[in-house]
């Protein structure tokens, strides 16, 4: 999973959803603050940011439970922001499933058919059809409660694909599940996403299940969308420094920018590659630099010196807290057969290219 | 729980129920059945009495119709209650409480004013049937049920209120995405899930209506008697006891069997009907 997804095709009649200047406000609070983006048909679109970001209230808009106070939603060309929900045609699977209690998991599943006058033989075949499609075939007549976190998950998701909707929308489904069905659980999410092609707008505040499972990822953070970039590039080019902590770890470097060089309090020059306007602050993943005794000569754009404050054995790699004169400076080094062994206090230097110094705004 | 630890916890509650609870019912059923000999005859002066037995009926029957009614009422305003914002819901709880609060005798003359020949609500229930003559209102069962139901109105309104708020907004969140109009929210999911709350506030209500005695009498105008004003009258005016014995028993075997029979539907909630094949 570690090669990019590839980009979406944008069909011709354009982006199946289309969501412009949204707002919503509850009290003087803006919970959504004039958030626009779109979806093209297929797409995998998740909202990624920490409580209180706005995410699920962007999906609850979505689903029609909350009316915008102002911005237009469109589906398909039309304006559905005003629309009750069941108008909208609009699978949504929610965090704790909310699956009915007093229905067994093939009333569950046909409901929505039911609701269109789905004659029961055609009702019946889809309803198999469905739990099939999610791996649950056979337990149509159980009651959710006899069921798994992991199968009311499935019996959601089959509930909210098997009337064909437009989109689908869901709000952390996984967050309730443990760490290994959680994972198995994207990997099949994402799979039957792509086998249905149906364009998705997914909610996490987990940036590693974002990077997992969507083509485009749109951070959030106070109501509005910080960035909106497909994973890779929303790694290796955050915008901002918001993005930049979010979405993995990050080293940041303040001080006044001359050129394409920043001076740091202790006089130390960080070059960067970046021809736009001058940075507020400079990004560095601690992957990105690498670390040597000191006296070794390293080739890169950039070179502190330093020494050892501590390490962590992570068993894959090494995570090294170097002091280089005000800064302190994270270092992740993978665990290689050559890779050099150092222990708290040793003098140490880093270097790195100024490609990978990111300035951020 | 049954720890001897926690049975020491109970053993004052115990005690009380035991010596003002447990004891005079097994002094009652041993009164019921004789105060001399040993004998069924109270239970079978009850039976075999027509007219005992129409007393009998009549409460159920009332007791029934004010259930119904207290529903019909209560459901509604249960349903306001689980939706309202906390500051209203406050507001609206102390209104439904206010006759609640309010003492037997006035709220019973209060009726009695409201209803009587030629009052407002007769005349108005006059015209909604469709005739000149005022409807009678008042010293009949109708009078009864209306002083009876808004006395209970309370024990069917807070279970219902309760099973609605404690409902998981996003079960009815999901029913609407899935294309039920709010009607079809309502009677797919809302009213079936809160069930429990029905039965709970049907059971309140009908075990309470058993009893009453002070609206009957002056509602009914003594024309319509029911089971508590015919113990009464069994004690204080024919002193007989046995009667009066067995009556109450027969009222607490009817409320113990709801009440088994309500535990048996609260424990029953499996999803039946629809299968998928295979």
């Amino acid at each position: 999973m570690t090669s990019p997804n590839p980009p979406p095709v944008a069909s011709a009649v354009g982006p199946v959803l289309a969501v412009r200047n949204l707002v919503k406000r509850f009290g003087k609070v803006a919970a959504v603050d004039d958030v626009s983006f779109s979806v093209a048909g297929g797409t995998f679109l998740t909202l990624l940011g920490p409580s209180g970001s706005g995410k699920t209230t962007v999906l609850r808009l979505l689903g029609g439970f909350e009316t915008p106070d102002a911005g237009s939603i469109a589906l398909g060309g039309a304006d559905i922001g005003r629309l009750p929900p069941y108008k909208r045609d609009i699978g949504v699977v929610f965090q704790r499933y909310a699956l009915f209690p007093h229905m067994n998991v093939a009333e569950n599943v046909g409901f929505s058919l039911r609701q269109r006058g789905v004659a029961t033989g055609e009702r019946a075949r889809r309803i198999t059809e469905a739990l099939e499609m999610v791996g649950l075939e056979g337990l149509g007549g159980r009651a959710p409660s006899q069921l798994s976190g992991g199968q009311q998950q499935r019996v959601a998701l089959a509930r909210a694909l098997v009337f064909k909707p437009r989109i689908l929308v869901m709000d952390e489904p996984l967050a309730a599940l443990d760490k290994h069905l959680r994972e198995r659980l994207q990997d099949e999410i994402r799979a039957l996403q792509r086998r249905l092609g149906i364009t998705t707008v997914y909610v996490t505040h987990d940036q590693a299940e974002a990077f997992v499972m969507s083509d485009i990822v749109a951070v959030m953070n106070a109501g509005k969308i910080e960035q909106i970039a497909a994973p890779r590039a929303l790694y290796e080019a955050p915008r901002t420094e918001f993005v930049a902590r979010f979405v993995g770890d990050s080293n940041i470097f303040r001080g006044p920018v001359n050129e394409s060089r920043m001076r740091l309090a202790d006089g130390v020059l960080i070059a960067f590659a970046g021809n736009g306007a001058p940075p507020t602050a400079l990004m560095v993943r601690p992957e990105k630099i690498r670390i040597g005794k000191a006296g070794h000569q390293n080739a890169g754009d950039n070179l502190l010196q330093g020494w050892l404050i501590d390490m962590r054995f992570l068993g894959d790699a090494c995570l090294y807290r170097v002091r280089a004169g005000a800064q302190e400076i994270v270092v992740r080094d993978l665990n290689r057969t050559d890779s050099a062994h150092f222990a708290a206090g040793d003098e140490v230097i880093l270097t790195w290219p100024a490609a990978d110094t990111v300035p951020l705004s | 729980m049954s720890t001897p630890r926690g049975l020491g916890l109970l053993a004052p509650a115990l005690l009380l129920v035991c010596v003002l609870f447990i004891v005079p019912l097994v002094r009652l059923a041993g009164l019921s059945l004789g105060e001399t000999t040993l004998s069924l005859h109270a239970y079978a002066e009850l039976f075999g009495a027509w007219s005992y037995g129409g007393i009998l009926l009549r409460t159920l029957r009332i007791s029934a119709a004010v259930v119904v009614g207290c529903l019909l009422l209560g459901y509604p305003i249960g349903y306001v209650l689980a939706f309202s914002t906390p500051r209203r819901r406050a507001l609206l709880s102390l209104l439904v409480l206010l006759p609640f609060w309010t003492s037997v005798l006035v709220r019973n003359f209060a009726w009695i004013y409201l209803l009587r020949d030629g009052g407002v609500a007769s005349s108005f229930a006059g015209t909604l049937v469709g005739s000149d003559q005022p409807v009678q209102l008042l010293y009949n069962e109708i009078g009864v049920m209306i002083g009876m139901i808004n006395t209970l109105l309370p024990f069917s309104v807070f279970p219902v209120f309760v099973a609605l708020a404690a409902q998981e907004r996003t079960l009815r969140e999901a029913a609407a995405s899935l294309g039920a109009s709010p009607a079809r929210v309502f009677w797919t999911v809302t009213l079936p899930l809160s069930r429990a709350g029905i039965y709970a506030g049907a059971l309140l209500a009908f075990a309470t209506a058993l009893g009453f005695f002070i609206t009957p009498a002056l509602l009914g105008g003594g024309r319509v008697l029911m089971a508590a004003t015919f113990i009464t009258q069994q004690v204080e005016e024919f002193l007989n006891w046995p009667l009066a014995a067995a009556a109450s028993l027969i009222l607490l075997a009817a409320v113990m069997i709801l009440v088994a029979l309500y535990r048996r539907i609260a424990a029953f909630n499996l999803p039946g009907g629809e299968h998928a094949a295979g």
